[in-house]
This record gives C-alpha cells, structure tokens and sequence, in this order.
C-alpha cells in the first residue's frame, strides 16, 4: 500500500501541492483527476523523488520513501510512467526495455517481462529494432509502459497516458490499465480525461490548485454534482 | 609538393588522426553524457604523459605495459576532480563551467611547470624501427598507435552499445530524469562518463610516448585540436569524432608537408571553419549515437 500523509510541495514561493494525503490499495486502480495545472504531476514527481517536499512524508508497505533517492525509490518497485513518455529517444525499442530493468530486482525477471510487454503490445515486438522517436504516438505510450513494466514495479504510477492520443487509442490505453491491473498490478493514474479515469477507478481522488478537494470510490467521484458541473461539462 | 611526399604525409596524418579520434572520443562522450567541455581535457592527457614517461624512461617499463597503469590512474584523476570541481557546479550556466574547467587547465600546466620544469622529455624505446611500405615510412611507435586507438575507440563504443552499463550512461546522458524514473543512478552514470572519458586519455598517453614528446604546455595543443573535432564531428557523436580526428590528421600533416612554419594550424582552423559553414552541426550533428 502506497500512503501519501499532509504533503506540501512549493516551487519557490509557489504553492503547489497544499496538504494532500492519500493511499493506495495493492491490486486497485487509483484516479486522481484534475485540471491542467492542478498540481497532478508535482504530486506524482514527488513520489518518485524527483522533487523533496516542503513537509509531509510518503510510505509504501511502511518503508518511509520521503528522503530516498529517486533511483532507489524506482528501485524498490514504485515506477511512474511520465507525462509525454519521455523515452529514451536515440535508443531503439529493445534498449528502452532493457535499460529499464537495468537494476538488480528486475534484471532477474528480465526475459519473463520482456514476454509480458511483447505479449500486451505485439507492435512493440515488431518495432523492436527501430528508433523510439520513429514510433507513432500510440506505439510511444505503449513502449512507455513497457518499460515501466520492465522495472518491475510493485506500483506503477501512470500520468497522463491518454495524452495527445486520438479517441480510439484513449479507449485502449484505459483497457490496457485495466488489463495490468487484473494481471495483479497496483495502479495510481493520473488523468485529465476525468470521466475515463473516473469510470475505470476503484478509488479516486480530485485535485484543485494543489488541493485534494474531493475523494471517493470511482463512480461516487464521477457522479458527484461537483465532478460533474466542473469537469463534465453541462 | 611530389606524390611520395604527398603520401608521406597522408599516412603520417592518418596515423596520428587515430589518436586525435581517442582522444576526442573522451571529450565528445564527457559533454554526451554531462553537457560539459572539459577545457582541461588536454591536460588530463599531460599528466597521463608524465606518468608514462616516468614508468618508460625511469623505471625502464615497456611503454605498452604501462596501460595498466595509465587507465586506471586517469580514471581515478578523472572521478576525483570531477568529484571536487566540476560535480558542484553542474547546475550552474555554461561560462561558469567554461571558467571553471580553464582555470583547471591553467592550475595544472602550472603544477607540472613547478614540479617537471618546462624541459622537454622524450622517452627512447624500442619501437622506432621505421617501416618501409613503398616510399612510406612509419614508426612501429605510431603505427601500433593507431591500431591501438581504433581499437579501444571500438572497444569503448561496443561497451557503450551492448552492455547494461553503457545503456544505464546512455539512457542518463538522454534524458537524466527519465533514467532516475527507471532506477538508474543518474549521478554514477555521470561520475563514470567522466572517468572513462578521461580514462581514454590514459591510453592515448600510454600509446604517444614511444613517438612524442612531454612537456607542460603538450597538452594545449591536444586539449584544443580535440574540441575542433568534437565540434566538426557533431557534439557527442562518436562515429563523428572518429570521423573528425582523421580528418584533421590529415590535414594538420598535409598542410606541414605543404606549408611553411606553423601554417599547417591555420590550415586546420580554416578546415574547421569552412566545414561548419556547411554543416553548422557538425559532420554527423543532431544525431547522438
Ligand atoms: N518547475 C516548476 N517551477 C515552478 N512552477 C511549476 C513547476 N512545475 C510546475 N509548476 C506549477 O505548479 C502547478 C502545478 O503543475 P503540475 O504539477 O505540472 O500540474 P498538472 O500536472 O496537474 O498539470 C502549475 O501552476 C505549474 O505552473
Ligand atoms: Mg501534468
């Protein structure tokens, strides 16, 4: 279980994230919807260390993961999947599946989790030897959570996935999150595209100018007058 | 300028364009990974010629055996500046870097000066039996140090390509938060792109002494000619930096035949100038391989 407590995080003067609490199920989906600027991917970043909060503290299974290193926090098993992918762009498809299980944990599972994401996303095995930047938007966030996959994670952490993406390859993403879940993976997504996101949550979580004003089981969040009138339009 | 003279030069030039190519392929591989020029580059290759030469002319080792020392020693040499000097300052604008890393040179040429004094060394071996192909003639000493520069420079890029270690410094080089994502240690990865870009300079060294000189000031020349390749050969790029050392080998060698005095430098700058005027990114340039 992953356990956000009272985090604050500010650029500078800035307040980005104002006390946010919140946990994470093993084997569930977890939402966290919010508009552009919200503060979704400061939260995200500073689960996985690459920003040190002003206060609050961070826990997975009770292991404190405020303080560590961002290496050794993907280490452990807490793994994002960035926004806009963030591939290694001058490396092929192949090398960025296998520089991410470089580290000693998910070097061991290598080949079988190889199989697992050739076995999700058969396109990726066909690009194998190709650049990462030649793949189209889709084949991108495919191989972006490839690799996530291959880092072995204990919780993958997903922001924004159906970014950018036409409307019938957000449809697959949000199958594919699905499908890693029923295949035991624990999920915290982050999201804009609110009623997706919300639809496939056991738990989510709204997020306002660094505030997480609302919170709930996925379906309760989406059908709540708030959601409802600021996100869904009407 | 005769054919034989003409040809002389060529291979003399190619020879030695091997190991300008190391040389740089040190340098190119350092900003790679850290988006840093090491002004002090051609210094590193100075002390790495010292200790080379004490190993050959004082203590009577072969000039190759002293690889064993010479990698390591300017792989540490490397890291612990590195460590001191640059590693503080890697957030900092580039003319702090610039300023940091001259400095650098400027302290160490003057180091040597005080402890070697500004005598010129030149190491006696036994490999400058000449070689006659045709009209040309080489060294053994020069000859062996172009096969030996070609292959380390091979040797390092397979490392780089196909070994965990190499993908880890490759991934941080392309996008260091992403690499941290993926649990790779992003500042180890930057500590060894350091160490084994200076560690090049180990070899060169090792490989010079039979055929050059050592003095404080060898290391100007080097430091210098090595960003022009990098720069021609298109920043990081290693095929490009291989590519540019022989080129201004060859020029470098073919202007001295040609041209009188120290005209064959100018040469290489108007080479430089004049590729760039046509390929500003370099030989290979945007590409990163
Ligand atoms: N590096 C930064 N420096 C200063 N402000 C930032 C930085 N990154 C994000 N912000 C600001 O923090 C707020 C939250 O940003 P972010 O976490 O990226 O939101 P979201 O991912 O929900 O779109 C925004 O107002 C953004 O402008
Ligand atoms: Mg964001």
């Amino acid at each position: 279980m992953l356990e956000v407590k009272n985090l604050t995080v500010r650029y500078g003067a800035f307040l980005a994230l104002a006390d946010v609490s919140l946990k994470v199920e093993d084997g569930q989906i977890v939402s966290i919807v919010g508009a552009n600027g919200a503060g979704k991917t400061t939260l995200i970043n500073t689960i996985s260390g690459l920003i040190t909060p002003e206060s609050g503290e961070i826990y997975l299974d009770g292991q404190k993961l405020t303080g560590m290193k961002g290496h050794e926090i993907a280490r452990i098993g807490v793994v994002q999947v960035p926004e806009r992918r963030k591939l290694f762009p001058e490396m092929t498809v192949y090398e960025n599946l296998l520089v991410a299980s470089i580290h000693r944990r998910a070097k061991k599972e290598r080949q079988k989790n190889l199989e697992e994401v050739f076995s999700l996303f058969p396109v990726l095995r066909e690009r194998r030897d190709q650049l990462a930047i030649t793949l189209s938007g889709g084949e991108q966030q495919m191989l972006a959570i490839g690799r996530g996959i291959m880092a072995l994670p204990r919780i993958l952490m997903l922001d924004e996935p159906s970014l950018g993406l036409a409307p019938i390859l957000v449809q697959q993403i949000f199958q594919i999150v699905q499908e890693l879940r029923k295949r035991g993976l624990t999920i915290l997504l982050v999201e804009q595209n609110v009623k997706h996101s919300l639809r496939i949550a056991d738990y989510a979580y709204v997020l306002e100018t660094g505030k997480a004003v609302l919170e709930g089981l996925g379906m309760d969040v989406l059908n709540d007058p708030h959601t409802v009138e600021a996100y869904l339009g009407r | 300028m005769t054919t034989a003279l003409f040809l002389q030069a060529l291979v003399s030039g190619i020879l030695m364009g091997g190991v300008l190519a190391l040389i740089s392929i040190g340098l190119t591989l350092i900003w790679g990974v850290l988006k840093i020029i090491n002004f002090a580059h051609g210094e590193f290759l100075m002390i790495g010629m010292y200790l080379v030469y004490f190993l050959v002319a004082k203590m009577g080792w072969d000039p190759y055996l002293t690889l064993i020392v010479s990698i390591p020693a300017l792989f540490l040499i490397g890291v612990v500046i590195f460590e001191l000097t640059i590693r503080p300052i890697l957030k900092y604008p580039a003319i702090n870097q610039i300023m940091l890393t001259v400095g650098l040179s400027l302290v160490l040429q003057n180091l040597a000066l005080i402890f070697f004094k500004a005598d010129v060394l030149f190491a006696q071996t036994r490999y400058n039996t000449a070689l006659t192909i045709g009209s040309v003639v080489v060294t053994s000493g020069k000859l062996i140090a172009f096969i030996g520069s070609i292959l380390a420079t091979f040797i390092l890029y397979w490392l780089l390509q196909n070994t965990d270690t190499g993908r880890g410094i490759r991934a941080a080089a392309q996008d260091g938060d992403a690499a941290t994502l993926m649990g790779i240690d992003v500042s180890w990865a930057y500590l060894l792109a350091f160490g084994i870009g200076s560690a090049c300079l180990g070899v060169a060294a090792s490989l010079m002494i039979p055929f050059y000189y050592v003095s404080p000031t060898v290391g100007e020349f080097f430091g210098l000619i090595a960003f022009v390749i990098v720069v021609l050969g298109g920043m990081g790029n290693f095929l490009g930096a291989l590519a540019g050392g022989l080129i201004i080998g060859v020029t470098e060698s073919v202007g001295a035949a040609a041209l009188p005095g120290s005209l064959s430098r100018v040469l290489v700058f108007a080479v430089f100038v004049l590729i760039l005027l046509y390929r500003p990114l370099g030989l290979f340039g945007g590409k990163q391989r």
